[in-house]
């Protein structure tokens, strides 16, 4: 695969993909690091995809298993020299002044509209595991239910069950808060 | 999210809506999209996971960062023949390690001496005479008191002599037992 025919696949899919791995870990320099692998495993493969399961379904299985082998990765396989390639000094957690720049918004909707986003995020943090993939996979990943089955391996049924349990607590969260 | 509903049939419709998406049962969406109460708390809902979505999305700088290190990663694995990675550097210093510690010494003694400057870990047989001698003075040198208990040989009479006398020492004849 050629860099430009990979940059245009990156253009399209890069913010669904980073949003896949950072809804799964906490901290932003693991998860770009994932990134990186994911984009790699993409860059050999997608020539070979052969469009058995849909590319959405194809890469959250790129993304779990990056993030499985990447807790398992050992210390000494660890990137140690990752900073030297970048002397910016940027960290990996974005400032709020590029965030602004970035979104082209006013700065108290920005944080407004932050701060809630951030507070739904950790309400799902407190739900179960299943619940928590299911849920990310429907609401902030963007899959649909075909598709959640088709990545997951699971019925629809038990799908839909966990969802259900998910939505209702994530109500009885914000209840409790109001 | 769903907290001002009126009535139980109201949340059944919603959670369809929100669950099943485009899938879900005519009358659900029917009932949702007439609902002023379901509407506006399906559109809060869809807001505050637009605004999740959103925290998640990657930055420019991220992605130009992460682009960056795979692009470099792609273009080292191809024109690579060795790198100096982390991983190969520590094998190969505890191979050299293991080597000096352990190797040198058992095949090449005077080389470990002259080399390390310390004895060979393995005991000279003049060492080992010296260290008879301190134990039992007077048994010959050149027969070690270990290689006869190991044979079973027969000790000198000179030293079976010394020997009565040790016994004498420690255990004083105190007349005829019975």
């Amino acid at each position: 695969m050629d860099h430009n025919t990979f940059n245009q696949f990156l253009d399209q899919w890069q913010n669904d993909i980073y949003r896949m791995i950072r809804s799964r870990v906490n901290a932003p320099a693991d998860a770009e690091d994932i990134m990186q692998e994911v984009l790699l495993k993409l860059y050999r493969g997608l020539d070979s995809f052969r469009g058995e399961s849909q590319l959405k379904t194809w890469m959250y299985r790129l993304v779990k298993n990056a993030i499985a082998d990447y807790y398992r990765k050992p210390w000494w396989k660890f990137d140690w020299v990752r900073e030297r390639e970048f002397p910016d000094g940027s960290t990996s957690q974005p400032a709020l002044e590029q965030y602004l720049d970035e979104q082209q918004v006013s700065a108290l909707d920005a944080v407004l509209s932050k701060e809630q986003g951030e507070h739904l995020l950790k309400l799902v943090d407190r739900l179960s595991p299943a619940e928590k993939e299911y849920f990310t996979l429907r609401f902030l990943d963007a899959f649909s239910l075909l598709q959640i089955s088709e990545a997951t391996g699971k019925n629809l049924n038990t799908i839909k069950t966990h969802l259900y349990r998910a939505v209702k607590k994530m109500r009885n969260y914000l209840l409790e808060e109001s | 999210m769903m907290n001002t509903l009126s009535s139980s049939t109201c949340e059944d419709h919603l959670l369809a809506v929100l669950i099943d998406g485009e899938q879900c049962s005519p009358g659900s969406r029917e009932h949702v999209s007439t609902c002023p109460g379901c509407q506006q708390q399906l559109l809060r809902f869809q807001q505050q996971v637009d605004e999740a979505r959103d925290c998640l999305a990657p930055t420019s700088l991220q992605m130009q960062r992460i682009r960056t290190r795979v692009w470099n990663k792609v273009e080292r694995k191809v024109n690579r023949g060795f790198s100096w990675q982390p991983a190969w550097t520590s094998a190969l210093v505890l191979g050299c390690f293991i080597l000096l510690t352990f190797m040198i010494p058992y095949r090449f003694p005077l080389v470990a001496q002259v080399v390390l400057d310390s004895p060979s870990l393995y005991a000279s047989a003049d060492s080992l005479e010296v260290m008879a001698d301190q134990l039992l003075p007077g048994t010959a040198a050149s027969e070690p008191v270990w290689i006869n208990t190991l044979t079973g040989g027969v000790p000198e009479s000179d030293s079976m002599e010394q020997i009565d006398e040790m016994i004498e020492l420690v255990i004083p004849e105190t007349g005829e037992q019975t």
